[in-house]
């Protein structure tokens, strides 16, 4: 029952969503320039909406959130980086937008191979582009299946169901294009606010009173970690372990060596 | 409306948008190894997690000044 309550809210999601794309797309028509790149007329508000989207994706959920509980404060960085990036892109990406709009140019690939005027650049950017998008989609396929097996409570092929998942993200991105998942980000965004509100707010006062007893806990943790004797003991009790393993093969290995020794001498006993 | 996307003139002053640019740039590459504690508490959040937080959210604030500078209406 609980499987199927949640199945029905992640269905309700990817329709909402996929349908607010297409119904955002219905009236224009389809042509390269439109598909990749919304026709170039996005608008500063859409383009934002569509770049906010595409920022969030499962890693912001479960690999960020799983690595920030492994590893602690390293994690921060995701905090960081895509601001650094937006600083630097505020230089960067206007110039390559005039250059692309100028050439009519459609990939990144178009891009290297009209601005350092080498078609071989622009292959070797295509092929790099393809090759690192393999293990980017990798890490979201994952992500939706063990969303849909946690949703499912186990009751559902979380393979079969990620496949069917991609099948519908390819579909629609065919249907959409740029300005449908623009439009698909309208409700991503939402959603996506909505879900770190929930996060950072109503879990922690659920389980520890206010989002501060989270924070409060952590030290507790990170002291034990910290414990340079507990580790040493640890480390210690493995030795242990493994000297205790060790000699157990050893004394196998000299029993069954005595054993075959023994037979050997009934046997040379019995020709006697 | 062509002119949006050519060249802007005003690429005089982008020295100056740069250097207030850097300023939450390094706040965010170099700062953190110097913020790096967990005292004082700010609302609750150790010290680093409420300097990156403080400085992603000033971000737009610099860069709203930096495009301010390169563009004046």
């Amino acid at each position: 029952m609980k499987s199927i309550i949640a199945l029905a809210i992640i269905g309700c999601v990817i329709v909402g969503t996929a349908g607010l794309g297409i119904f955002g797309v219905r009236k224009v028509k389809m042509d390269p320039t439109q598909f990749i790149v919304g026709g170039r007329s996005l608008g500063a508000i859409f383009l934002w909406l569509l770049m906010a989207g595409e920022v969030y994706t499962s890693f912001t959920f479960l690999g960020a959130a799983g690595w920030a509980y492994s590893k602690g404060a390293p994690a921060f960085y995701i905090i960081c980086y895509l601001t650094v990036a937006c600083i630097l892109s505020f230089f960067y990406l206007p110039p390559i937008w005039r250059t692309a709009r100028r050439h009519s140019l459609l990939t990144s690939a178009d891009y290297f191979a009209v601005k350092y005027q080498s078609p071989l650049l622009g292959a070797l950017v295509t092929l790099v582009g393809v090759v690192f998008l393999v293990p980017y989609i990798t890490l979201q396929l994952t992500g939706i299946q063990i969303l849909l097996q946690i949703a499912g409570y186990g009751t559902i092929d979380s393979v079969l169901a990620a496949g069917l998942a991609f099948g519908l993200i390819v579909g629609f991105v065919l249907v959409s294009g740029l300005r449908g998942a623009a439009w698909a980000s309208l409700m991503k965004d939402a959603l996506v606010l909505g879900a770190v509100l929930f996060a950072g707010i109503v879990l922690p006062i659920q389980f520890f009173g206010s989002p501060k007893g989270v924070i409060d806990q952590v030290p507790k943790g990170a002291a034990q970690l910290d414990d340079f004797g507990r580790r040493n003991q640890q480390f210690r009790n493995r030795l242990v372990c493994f000297h205790r393993i060790s000699d157990r093969v050893r004394r196998l290995h000299v029993a069954a060596f005595h054993r075959s020794s023994l037979r050997g001498k009934e046997r040379r006993s019995g020709q006697a | 409306m062509e002119d949006r996307y050519e060249k802007p003139e005003e690429d005089k002053n982008s020295l100056a948008s740069f250097c207030i640019a850097a300023i939450p740039f390094l706040a965010l590459t170099i700062g953190p190894p110097f913020a790096n504690r967990l005292e004082p508490r700010i609302f609750g959040l150790p010290f680093l997690l409420a300097y990156l937080v403080f400085w992603v959210l000033a971000t737009p604030l610099f860069m709203l000044v930096a495009s301010w500078i390169r563009r004046p209406r």
